[in-house]
């Protein structure tokens, strides 16, 4: 196993040249498929907690076994995180002026992360049976899983001082699922030795979008949000030419309708069991008492009413170095940042090298919620067409026990004059 | 165009991303938790029934029961009564419009009522006058029926019809609902009695006509089905049989005693009287019966009751209470009542007025008032028994219990304190649809709660805790799916050759259920 690694991390040193990685925005493809309509699917999940092989079973489905567990159980520390985010879209650029050109698309995200202990990692996995005579520490945790669309209408000026770009759009938003719950400093559980006692300090904060409509057409709620664009090059001291990119996208908010429900709750728990009148009288009625929203309900204070969460900001600084007049060998250095999604500050390095249509790159960074991150790409971009298929994460999916992270895009562009 | 073209382009792909295949994930935890928590006593396990401590602490069960009741309709029964009148010439008459036919003066109806009966007013609950009007002559005749013993806010009943020629030509009935009826005929001094009084004539709008010997008009009255609200007079002297009956006691449902004696017992006979007038009465033939188990009562307490009669103020009874006691001195109510009769028999007699006419004509009697024999038994929880049999049939449906299919495997623990001196042997059958048992939830070897810890007078020092533990497999929870309800049967063994046990307000079963689940969750 150990060798394995090595030969990864050689290779993808090896390989680390180009760049053409995707950061949930659009502009920054704009100078590869100019005139086009393009598909496109963004794909990350990691964790600095968790391996790869349970992620892909939480995003892809299927039944994690209790060996699943074990081996990932190995990255936890006391706090970890965690994040998935899957995004497709279908986007036109249509000609406009000599100036300008348009944006329109369609697009669907969704973002699930979190911050957690190590006791509800365990607790979500392995139940309250290891905790018994002990206290489960859930304090400081959140989740937060978000659905929504967008529909983007946009416009990129291509030529500002003749070499610089701006882009800017704007996206009505239709928010079709939200379940966010973060813990508060105090927040654990008790399980007593029998099991014939809980106790919960629910120190909590809970929103949820109506739990009754949790499908595609579902109008839960409505919002708005921007994506700001910028690229201009400069002369630099290093190699022959420089851009500086500037983007972040999803500035913006999501009002949840009223049919949303928040709960809180900042008390001490005592549950040890329902009361009955006989032990012939232990009906279904009895077991029904038991269900999730029932108790949800009893033990915090629910209350139906909006309220508007920010979505998860997404910034991304690039400064890329042309090494060669024909600038086919260019390295990038980046920053990532995603505001109010449990992410840590990326950083990154892409190297790219170019060869007739085609454009192979390699991309090494730190960060986000994974530490090491390694990936590669290539794209063959002709006249015609466009397509775009890689990876910022790759070791999740060639060792998925022993790392954490892993990420797939894809993009396929029709060009046109 | 080229918008559009583009447009055509994006759709399906749109949708194709969209029909993706929602995925889920899934994985096994091991969970813990509480499902009941409670403290039940005697009292949660024997259905309805009313304990009460004495000043030990030591409970006693006390139910009432209804044995029989005597209403106001065995007493007195106003009979159905029909009188046929005829009001015709006796010679040749020539009739002008509006000319009576001849003058009948008032009479007396008497109502043949049996048993002595002599009443002077009845308030009519319910009851009917049915008259057959017949015309023998050839133009309509006008009837006018007057019942002047029969008021209602002040008005005489009366009846005034048209006639038409022919027999039987016009059949009308009358409600006699509310009425108030003067028993006692135009004298005032008979009973059973009522006045009336007819008027026959040519109806005004006829032409004249000449009525010959024997025409003119025949009347059919038929008093029926009347029932009293309210009866006064003298209600005879009669004896009301009470046969052979059986009435339902379920001192205690479901439960089955074996070798049991309880040490002491009473069960008073409560005789209430509503009505206006004296009883002398007896009880005999009373058996206890549970099963094939049957046990005459013994006393003599029950063979000469003597009953005052009730008094009134207005239409406010004032019941008599005759209470006759039964308790291990004057019968044997111990065993009897040691059989947990669900039913008892009995036989008796009522004498109504046993020294004659002391109210004078006094007698009084409101409708769905009587004699109502109630028990009150009173059973000291202090007894000896080899052991005790409690069965009780729920019905359940565990189809909505969704939670359910997500079990993989694990126990249910009962942990219970058992603060009696008796173990408690459980079991519970899972029956479907057709009340066939299809599995059960306790194995053999768990499934008793054991009896507390006791002194030397089998009085509990400490309660003892045991666990017992119900495996989960998924069959069971498959059989769980299929079960409508739960037969549960509990065994309270006492200890072999036991002294007295008692049964103290302050012995509880302190009870836990607890899941113990391997759980598959699923997320998305």
């Amino acid at each position: 196993m150990i060798n394995q690694r090595k030969i990864f991390l050689i290779i993808l040193v090896f390989y680390s040249i180009i760049f053409s990685a995707q950061y949930n925005t659009q502009f920054l493809n704009y100078d590869n498929i100019r005139h086009s309509v393009s598909v496109n699917l963004d794909f990350d999940a990691g964790s600095n907690g968790m391996n790869s092989a349970l992620i892909n079973k939480l995003a892809l489905g299927g039944f994690i076994s209790n060996k699943d567990k074990e081996q990932s159980a190995k990255f936890l520390k006391a706090s970890n995180n965690f994040g998935i985010n899957l995004n497709y879209d279908v986007n036109a650029f249509i000609k406009g002026t000599k100036k300008f050109d348009f944006l329109i698309g369609l697009k669907n995200q969704e973002v699930l992360n979190a911050t957690y202990t190590r006791d509800f990692f365990n607790l979500m996995f392995y139940g309250n049976q290891m905790f018994k005579g002990t206290t489960a520490n859930l304090a400081y945790c959140n989740v937060s899983a978000l659905r929504f669309q967008e529909v983007k209408f946009g416009a990129i000026m291509h030529s500002v001082d003749s070499v610089a770009k701006i882009g800017i759009s704007l996206s009505f938003i239709k928010g079709e699922q939200l379940f966010f719950v973060k813990t508060n400093k105090n927040s654990n559980l008790f399980t007593s030795n029998d099991g014939s006692e809980l106790i919960l300090n629910s120190n909590f904060n809970l929103a949820l979008s109506d739990t009754n409509n949790k499908n595609l057409t579902t109008f839960n709620g409505v919002g708005a949000s921007a994506d700001i664009f910028f690229e201009t090059p400069y002369k630099g001291k290093l190699g022959k030419k420089s851009v500086l990119i500037v983007n972040a996208n999803n500035i913006g908010f999501i009002h949840w309708r009223n049919n949303s429900v928040q709960y809180s709750s900042d008390s001490t728990l005592r549950f040890s069991g329902y009361s009955i009148n006989s032990i012939f009288d232990l009906k279904d009625s009895t077991l029904n008492q038991i269900n999730r929203d029932s108790v949800l309900r009893d033990l915090a204070n629910a209350r139906n009413q909006d309220f508007n969460v920010n979505i998860p900001t997404n910034l991304v600084i690039i400064n890329k170095v042309y090494w060669n007049n024909k600038q086919t060998f260019a390295t990038s250095l980046g920053f990532r940042y995603i505001f109010n999604a449990n992410y840590k500050p990326y950083i990154f390095i892409e190297n790219e090298y170019k060869y007739k249509h085609f454009t192979f790159a390699l991309h090494t960074g730190y960060g986000g919620y994974v530490r090491l991150n390694i990936g590669a790409s290539v794209m063959y971009n002709s006249k015609q067409w466009c397509v775009r298929l890689g990876s910022n994460s790759l070791q999740g999916y060639i060792v998925p026990k022993i790392s954490t992270g892993q990420g797939l895009f894809f993009s396929l562009a029709k060009k046109f004059k | 165009m080229r918008l559009f073209k583009k447009l055509i382009f994006i759709l399906p792909i749109l949708l194709f991303l969209q029909c993706r295949k929602q995925t889920s994930a899934n994985w096994d935890v091991d969970v813990i938790f509480p499902v009941v928590n409670s403290q039940l006593n005697i009292k949660n396990f024997i259905g309805d029934s009313i304990f009460k401590p004495d000043n030990n602490g030591l409970l006693s069960l006390s139910l009432t029961r209804t044995i029989t009741a005597i209403k106001l309709d065995s007493l007195i029964k106003l009979p159905d009564t029909t009188l046929v009148n005829s009001f015709v010439t006796f010679f040749p008459i020539n009739l002008t419009p509006g000319q009576s036919l001849t003058f009948f003066p008032a009479t007396d109806l008497k109502f043949n009522i049996s048993n002595g009966v002599a009443l002077k007013t009845v308030e009519i609950k319910t009851g009917s006058l049915t008259v057959k009007f017949s015309n023998t002559v050839s133009q309509p005749l006008d009837l006018l029926y007057v019942i002047q013993s029969a008021t209602k806010n002040g008005q005489v009943f009366k009846v005034f019809e048209t006639v038409p020629p022919g027999t039987n030509s016009l059949i009308k009935t009358y409600s006699l609902d509310g009425y108030n009826l003067n028993m006692t005929g135009l004298s005032g001094n008979v009973y059973n009695t009522i006045a009336q009084a007819y008027t026959v004539s040519l109806n005004a709008s006829s032409a004249p006509i000449t009525a010959t010997l024997g025409q003119g008009a025949n009347i059919e009255l038929s008093y029926k089905n009347i029932i009293p609200q309210y009866a006064e007079g003298y209600f005879g002297q009669q004896t009301v049989a009470l046969p052979l009956d059986t009435v339902k006691l379920d001192i205690i449902n479901n439960f089955e005693a074996n070798n049991f004696m309880l040490s002491s017992a009473t069960f008073n006979f409560n005789i209430l009287n509503q009505f206006g007038a004296e009883f002398t009465g007896s009880l005999f033939n009373i058996k206890a019966i549970n099963g094939i188990s049957l046990v005459p009562l013994t006393t003599t307490a029950l063979s000469s009751i003597n009953i005052n009669r009730a008094s009134k103020n207005g239409a406010i009874i004032y019941q008599s209470v005759k209470s006759v006691s039964l308790n291990t001195n004057n019968s044997n109510i111990a065993p009897f009542l040691s059989v947990l009769p669900n039913k008892l028999t009995y036989q008796g007699s009522i004498n109504v007025n046993p020294l004659g006419n002391l109210s004078g004509f006094n007698d009084f009697a409101f409708f769905n008032t009587g004699l109502n024999v109630t028990a009150d038994i009173t059973i000291p929880l202090r007894f000896n028994a080899s052991y005790f049999k409690l069965t009780s049939t729920t019905a359940v449906d565990f189809t909505n219990v969704n939670q359910i299919d997500r079990v993989n495997s694990g126990n249910i623990i009962l942990a219970a304190s058992n603060g009696y001196p008796f173990s408690a042997q459980l079991q519970a059958y899972m029956l479907d649809e057709n009340k066939v048992i299809i599995d059960s939830l306790f194995t053999t070897t768990s499934n008793t709660l054991v009896k507390g810890l006791t002194d030397a007078q089998n009085i509990v020092t400490f309660p003892t805790r045991s666990r017992l533990i119900i495996p989960i497999t998924k069959s069971k929870i498959d059989n769980l799916r299929k079960t409508k309800s739960l037969k549960i049967i509990t065994y309270f063994l006492m200890p072999p050759n036991p002294p007295e046990i008692k049964i103290y307000e302050n012995y509880i079963f302190d009870v836990n259920i607890i899941a113990e689940l391997n759980y598959n969750v699923k997320v998305g």
